[in-house]
């Protein structure tokens, strides 16, 4: 083939050009650290880049579901167990006034009562966060009313019953609440309380009946503490989890994503030693023509 | 009988011919980095020989013609790969455009808008009392509103851009057809008055080269050295005179017409091509994508969200969520931009249920796309990942086409090209032939002076 000044001087800025560009792309790789900067990079690991990162987002989101959810766990778990210690008081008093008490002292004990009376229903009306915990999905109107002269409570008209679930992981929804129907059978705990206390009032001692079912509510609250429990045991699970999916879907993402940089570095300084031959030698070969021969 | 005055003769012809070899090897020289040039070479032939006695006697050298060393073959060859490459090239450089206006992998593309969206109606149904989190969900689905305008807008407006280009390169190959007309008849009328019309030719040549990258061409060659060229079977430039082409962008299409024809040209390759493809064809087939893309989203969450209640007294129900239905005109329902505790989260009015919050929130995971096999964020990806592998697609045939290219103009330089080191050569060559006559005319000179001092 028959070679021409303006061949050699082509091919040279060709090769130089290409050589040049891909030490561009290596050095905004190592730069920015990133293997994939836009679709065309690679556009397979983009589908999964996009994909990994929805799943980190939600990953996120769920953390913070969770700690909501616990949150809410953890002040329904406080209330029912305040809300038992309460009713082994309850207790305490009934089975004094039943046990030979002074008639005269049915008084202080119908005092004692309407004390626990008052606390309960406050207990029933917990909030977390600006929300009634046991008031269903009524969450923003107070679930028991005392009378002034607590004489009745009454249950909110709108209803307090509705379980709250929270999305907690993929495809996982956690029941977050213990509405107050199942908590305290609706009312049924306070009208009792009601009951020993007007019963004291008029001296009469509490019945059997009376004991027996406080007996009945503090083993149906101590169950729902327990259940409030396991909600906790099953968020703390749930939140170890997630921590763990979001290292591993992190790690994923890096291998899509990010550059390798011992690589990159290493084509990089073969492209600059390529450059570096092609400058020179096109430095030597360019401008030699005959006409330096010719004297 | 040969005569002094025959010697001297031949001697001033070689002198004559030589001169004109040393005058097209300077000319060759001075033009050794004009692009198009072809090298032009003197053909010497033997003048016609006189009888004598003794034989045929020659009378010297002429030169019979100069012209320039070309190779057809591969000028075709040429035209015939410069479109491929042009096309690829433009449209590597159209589609990086849309690339850039759907700008992904990023933290700020409408993937992550539409992960922060569903997010954030998760959030809400963690927490459905908080005005904060409402706030969010309306932000959000702005933002996700914005992100689709955006992308649309950018496109359409990447699309309008394409007319302009399309105008301004129809205009360039009408002038370009003009001058290679023009040219072709200088080219007939030297070749008949028996001129030479190589540096008409190169002239010729290098527009054929520029129009063979913007349109594919088809050039065939006249026995009076003009050509023919034609564009998609209309000749557009000829000895007889130039086509003008214009392009008509009507009911979203752009056609190419040949002056006073009703039939378009089909015009599919090279730079022209590839605008006009893109435009046609290749972006409205990306807006319609992300126009389903949205449509699908804008229906689902608004058949969930007029099926939920908002938190306001008392709570309302059967608002969408976003109005509009396509990527053009999303947005967020104004009245829940301006009252966000409007936001159906609740199944039954109720504050604390989050039901409907919930199933909008599992729209991210519901396949309603592609007959209930993807979902809304699956066929974006997949629309994204599209574009990355078309530019790929592109990438890769301009970068073999130029190859392809390069070769072939390595080749035709390779015959045509001017060497300086042929031409010191050939130099040297000519200078001593010179000389060598020269020396032919000062001997005969010496015979005269002999012959006349005979006669003293």
């Amino acid at each position: 083939m028959r070679i021409t000044q303006t061949t050699i001087a082509s091919t040279f800025l060709n090769n130089i050009n290409d050589t040049r560009e891909r030490i561009n792309d290596e050095q905004t790789e190592l730069a920015s650290g990133k293997r994939v900067m836009k679709v065309s990079d690679d556009p397979v690991a983009t589908n999964t880049i996009l994909r990994l990162k929805a799943f980190l987002g939600n990953n996120a989101q769920y953390q913070k579901n969770n700690a909501q959810a616990q949150t809410q766990a953890e002040a329904t778990e406080s209330a029912l167990s305040s809300f038992s210690d309460l009713m082994v008081s309850l207790k305490g008093v009934l089975s004094q006034a039943t046990n030979g008490a002074n008639t005269a002292d049915y008084k202080t004990y119908s005092d004692q009562v309407d004390e626990l009376l008052s606390q309960a229903v406050e207990l029933g009306n917990t909030q977390s966060n600006g929300v009634y915990i046991f008031g269903g999905t009524n969450t923003k109107q107070q679930p028991f009313t005392l009378a002034a002269d607590h004489s009745t409570v009454t249950a909110n008209p709108n209803g307090i019953t509705g379980t709250i679930q929270y999305p907690v992981n993929e495809g996982v929804t956690q029941t977050v609440n213990i509405d107050g129907q199942q908590a305290f059978q609706g009312t049924a705990i306070f009208e009792l309380m009601i009951n020993v206390k007007n019963e004291l009032e008029a001296g009469q001692a509490p019945t059997t009946a009376e004991s027996q079912s406080v007996d009945g509510f503090l083993s149906s609250v101590t169950a729902a503490t327990g259940k409030a429990g396991a909600m906790i045991q099953d968020l703390d699970n749930n939140n170890t989890q997630l921590a763990a999916q979001q290292t591993q879907l992190q790690q994923l993402l890096s291998v899509q994503q990010d550059s390798d940089v011992a690589e990159t570095t290493i084509k990089m300084n073969q492209d600059q030693l390529e450059l570096q031959a092609a400058l020179s030698s096109g430095a030597s070969v360019l401008p030699k023509t005959l006409l330096d021969f010719l004297r | 009988m040969a005569g002094l005055n025959d010697v001297l003769n031949s001697a001033r012809s070689a002198l004559i011919a030589q001169q004109f070899a040393l005058a097209t090897t300077s000319n060759n020289v001075a033009n050794a980095s004009t692009p198009g040039y072809s090298r032009q070479r003197v053909d010497f032939q033997p003048a016609p020989s006189t009888p004598t006695n003794a034989g045929l006697l020659g009378t010297g050298v002429v030169a019979s013609q100069i012209g320039r060393v070309r190779e057809r073959f591969l000028d075709q060859q040429v035209w015939g790969s410069s479109d491929t490459s042009g096309k690829a090239s433009t449209e590597q450089t159209i589609l990086s455009q849309v690339e850039a206006a759907v700008n992904e992998p990023s933290d700020a593309g409408l993937s992550e808008t539409l992960n922060g969206l569903f997010n954030a109606l998760q959030g809400l149904s963690s927490q459905p009392e908080e005005q904060a989190a409402r706030d969010n969900v309306v932000e959000q689905g702005q933002l996700v509103a914005q992100s689709f305008r955006n992308i649309s807008a950018n496109i359409t407006q990447l699309r309008g851009d394409l007319v302009n280009d399309v105008q301004s390169k129809i205009s360039n190959i009408n002038e370009l057809t003009g001058e290679i007309s023009d040219l072709d008849v200088q080219i007939a009328n030297a070749s008949s008055q028996g001129m030479d019309p190589s540096s008409l030719e190169d002239r010729r040549d290098s527009k054929i080269d520029s129009l063979a990258s913007l349109v594919k061409v088809n050039v065939v060659d006249n026995a009076d050295g003009s050509s023919t060229v034609s564009i998609g079977g209309t000749i557009v430039a000829s000895k007889t005179g130039a086509v003008t082409l214009t392009a008509s962008a009507t009911g979203g299409q752009i056609q190419v017409f040949a002056d006073h024809s009703t039939q378009p040209t089909s015009v599919t390759s090279g730079e022209l091509g590839a605008d006009i493809e893109c435009y046609n064809t290749t972006l409205p087939g990306y807006l319609t994508k992300l126009d389903a893309t949205a449509n699908a989203l804008i229906s689902r969450m608004n058949a969930l969200h007029a099926s939920g209640f908002g938190i306001d007294n008392p709570p309302t129900t059967g608002l969408a969520f976003f109005t509009g239905s396509s990527a053009t005109d999303i947005a967020v329902n104004p009245v829940l931009v301006a009252d966000s505790n409007k936001v159906a989260a609740s199944a039954d009015g109720s504050t604390g249920d989050n039901a409907v919050a919930l199933q909008m929130a599992n729209v991210q995971n519901e396949a309603n796309m592609n007959g209930g096999t993807t979902t809304i964020s699956q066929y974006y990806n997949t629309l994204v990942s599209s574009i990355g592998t078309a530019i790929n697609a592109a990438q890769n045939t301009s970068t073999n086409q130029q190859l392809v290219l390069t070769q072939l103009q390595n080749q035709r330089t390779s015959v045509s090209g001017v060497s300086i080191d042929e031409e010191m050569t050939n130099l040297i060559q000519f200078q001593q032939a010179y000389d060598a006559a020269s020396k032919v005319v000062s001997v005969v000179d010496q015979l005269f002076q002999s012959v006349i001092q005979m006669v003293q």
